[in-house]
């Protein structure tokens, strides 16, 4: 009987700073590895979580950002979840798709715990579903609406999309706003083409393409690199010189480098993104700092993990409570927020992401270059 | 008509892909039964060996070449004998449960130690230039990939039907304890056939990478998947029916991704198993399924 006294009095020692709430803790259950790993946003997140630590934390108390792999499996990511929210944390990130999201979020929901992902453009989190869910950048309609803007701005009127279905919406609805936004410009979709993750021959739609026998001006996808570079690359093989454009699956390293040996290969690619990207932007800046810190931050979809830890601080300092339906609630109601990828987002009039600029960059001699950053007003609707 | 002969080329170049994968994993499977899943991973050995000579030891084309095919050639024989030669008499579910626990460490090492990230190779770029060919644009990779697949089919054949170790290799596949007990040494049976496969994924490498530009952790994943159902149709154990297997399934693919309405477009994978469903009840045991023998060991 003196044993288990002393092992349950142990087991309460142990579990006692965790119940203390010494740190603010943010639960980040994300792909580290597996298909998704390019899209999480831990690195970004541990790294300004340093820097604020670095300035004293937020009202005296450190923040700490626990990550574990839930690799590309949802079950995993509930699972951590739910390890998070028993641990104290006051806001959770996860695999950045809605099949992930919306039951991690209902897991979050009885602790008052709301779900921030930094990166998801995914229209369907904004349907309703669950409540307790912020988006740090806008749905996909607003990209493809910048980028289609950005193209009228060019002249462009015959274009072809690429659709995939295996991307959800992101890839088989983005590229239709692209083209009701073109049509709407008084501009005309040639035709759509079907593709699929992972292609690297796109002989077949580029034989598709010629045998239109019109001049095409702009190439819409929504896909993810290496696929986009050797879609750019055969385009220019077969002698079709038109805009290829895209989302933020453009945005990666590996696509600035396919034009190490030929700018010219990126001449007319642009793509509207979550961030400004191109040298000197808050982004780079950033990742540069955090290299100096030892800690590596490839590219800007890890980047933006800066965005929920700088989020999540504003909050607890502006209420002055570490209480998460106190801090998703002042998140929610807030004008500004500032965060690290943009000057500041709000959640006031949209709910559930943030109305911000969509970046749309493009490329000279081979280097980014920010042409245009607006909120775009003509957005489709029917999402 | 310029555009079916267009869609043929396009279809024949993606079957030339399919079956050089597709030998790659006949190859191993017909001397020791192994469905050997990490072969893509071989691939990607290879890719991040370009990486690596072209970042430190030198840009040349064909040094990094060369390194490539090096490297995945090593990397298979090692793999034989640190992961497979312990479980080759065990049941070939073990041996499938392998090579998919080698497909992952290995996966999980790029991403851990190098990058999740693709990472571009740019050197082999020159490979991929367009050629005007009889009224029809081909690219030179394409045809490079089927020509070199030719030349692959050739030399496996003269190997296997003129050589000492290619009779050995063909006669292990139908009954190993026979060709032991006529003096020839069973690992080195083994690990030739990992040697060709190896090799034969860094020839598969070099195509990849001209035309992708770039590799990541699971460049060889989906490939090798293509591959599999090409030996699934063809035959498993059957080299001519890989290359059979390869050859259809590119068809089959760039005729649905082009015969498919475009709001059927989701359903181009159904419709591309759904008529390798209809081949296989058709046959069963694919195409070119190897004729059983009487005394053939099962």
């Amino acid at each position: 009987m003196r044993a288990f006294s002393l092992t349950i009095a142990g087991c309460m020692a142990l579990a006692a700073p965790a119940a203390a709430q010494d740190t603010i803790k943010i639960g980040l259950g994300v792909p580290m590895t597996g298909d998704y790993a390019p899209y999480a946003e831990w690195q970004g997140a541990r790294c300004m979580a340093e820097m604020i630590n670095a300035e004293g934390g937020v009202n005296d108390q450190m923040i700490e950002v626990l990550v574990q792999d839930s690799g590309a499996d949802t079950q995993t990511a509930i699972s951590l979840a739910q390890k998070f929210l028993d641990e104290g944390a006051v806001m959770l990130g996860t695999i950045p798709f809605s099949d992930t999201m919306i039951p991690v979020a209902q897991v979050a929901q009885s602790y008052g715990v709301s779900i921030f992902q930094p990166q998801s453009t995914q229209v369907e989190m904004h349907a309703g579903i669950v409540d307790n869910f912020f988006t740090g950048v806008s749905p996909d309609p607003f990209t493809a609406t910048a980028a289609a803007n950005h193209a009228l701005a060019q002249g462009v009127k015959n274009v072809v999309l690429l659709t995939s279905d295996e991307g959800g919406s992101w890839s088989a609805k983005t590229p239709l706003w692209f083209g009701d936004v073109i049509e709407a410009g008084g501009g005309k979709v040639l035709t759509k083409l079907n593709f699929s993750f992972g292609t690297s021959d796109w002989s077949p739609q580029i034989a598709e393409m010629r045998a239109l026998g019109e001049d095409i001006d702009a190439v819409y996808i929504s896909s993810i690199m290496p696929d986009v570079g050797v879609l750019i690359r055969q385009l220019r093989s077969a002698g079709i010189d038109a805009w290829v454009v895209g989302s933020d699956g453009f945005d990666d390293p590996s696509l600035d480098a396919i034009a190490t040996d030929d700018a010219s290969l990126l001449d007319r690619v642009f793509f509207a993104t979550l961030a400004p990207s191109q040298a000197d932007s808050a982004v780079v800046n950033f990742i540069a700092d955090c290299a100096e810190m030892g800690i590596d931050v490839p590219g800007l979809f890890p980047a933006t993990g800066a965005d929920t830890v700088k989020a999540v601080a504003w909050a607890v300092e502006q209420s002055g409570s570490t209480d998460p339906e106190t801090i998703s609630a002042t998140l929610r109601d807030a004008d500004s927020i500032p965060v690290l990828t943009v000057d500041s987002i709000s959640f006031k009039e949209t709910r559930t992401y943030a109305q911000r600029t969509i970046p749309v960059i493009g490329f000279e001699n081979g280097e980014r270059v920010l042409i245009a950053n607006e909120i775009p007003t003509n957005t489709p609707t029917d999402w | 008509m310029d555009y079916a002969i267009q869609q043929m080329v396009n279809a024949l170049s993606f079957g030339a892909e399919y079956a050089l994968l597709a030998l790659g994993l006949a190859i191993v499977f017909s001397v020791m039964g192994l469905v050997n899943f990490a072969h893509g991973d071989v691939i990607a050995v290879g890719g991040y060996t370009m990486v690596a000579f072209a970042a430190i030891v030198t840009a040349n084309p064909w040094i990094v070449i060369l390194g490539a095919i090096v490297a995945a050639a090593l990397t298979s024989v090692l793999l034989e004998r640190v992961a497979f030669r312990p479980v080759r008499y065990a049941d070939p579910t073990t041996g499938l449960l392998t090579a998919f626990g080698v497909s992952i460490v290995l996966q999980n090492l790029f991403l851990l130690f190098v990058s999740p990230r693709p990472i571009a190779v740019t050197s082999l770029y020159f490979m991929d230039v367009p050629i005007e060919m009889f009224g029809v644009q081909v690219s030179s990779l394409q045809l490079l990939e089927s020509v070199t697949t030719v030349l692959v089919i050739v030399g496996l054949t003269l190997f296997l039907n003129r050589s000492v170790w290619g009779l050995a290799m063909r006669a292990a596949s139908l009954d190993f304890e026979m060709v032991r007990l006529m003096g020839i040494r069973a690992n080195r049976v083994f690990a030739l056939a990992f040697l060709i496969s190896g090799l034969l994924a860094g020839l598969a490498c070099i195509f990849i990478m001209a035309r992708r530009g770039s590799v990541d952790p699971h460049l060889g994943f989906n490939p090798v998947l293509k591959a599999f159902v090409a030996c699934v149709v063809g035959g498993f154990g059957s080299l001519p029916g890989a290359v059979l297997g390869g050859f259809l399934l590119g068809a089959v693919e760039v005729g649905m991704l082009v015969l498919l309405p475009q709001e059927y477009g989701g359903m181009k994978d159904a419709f591309v198993f759904g008529i390798i469903a209809l081949i296989l009840v058709w046959r069963p045991n694919g195409i070119l399924s190897p004729a059983v023998e009487k005394g053939d060991k099962l």
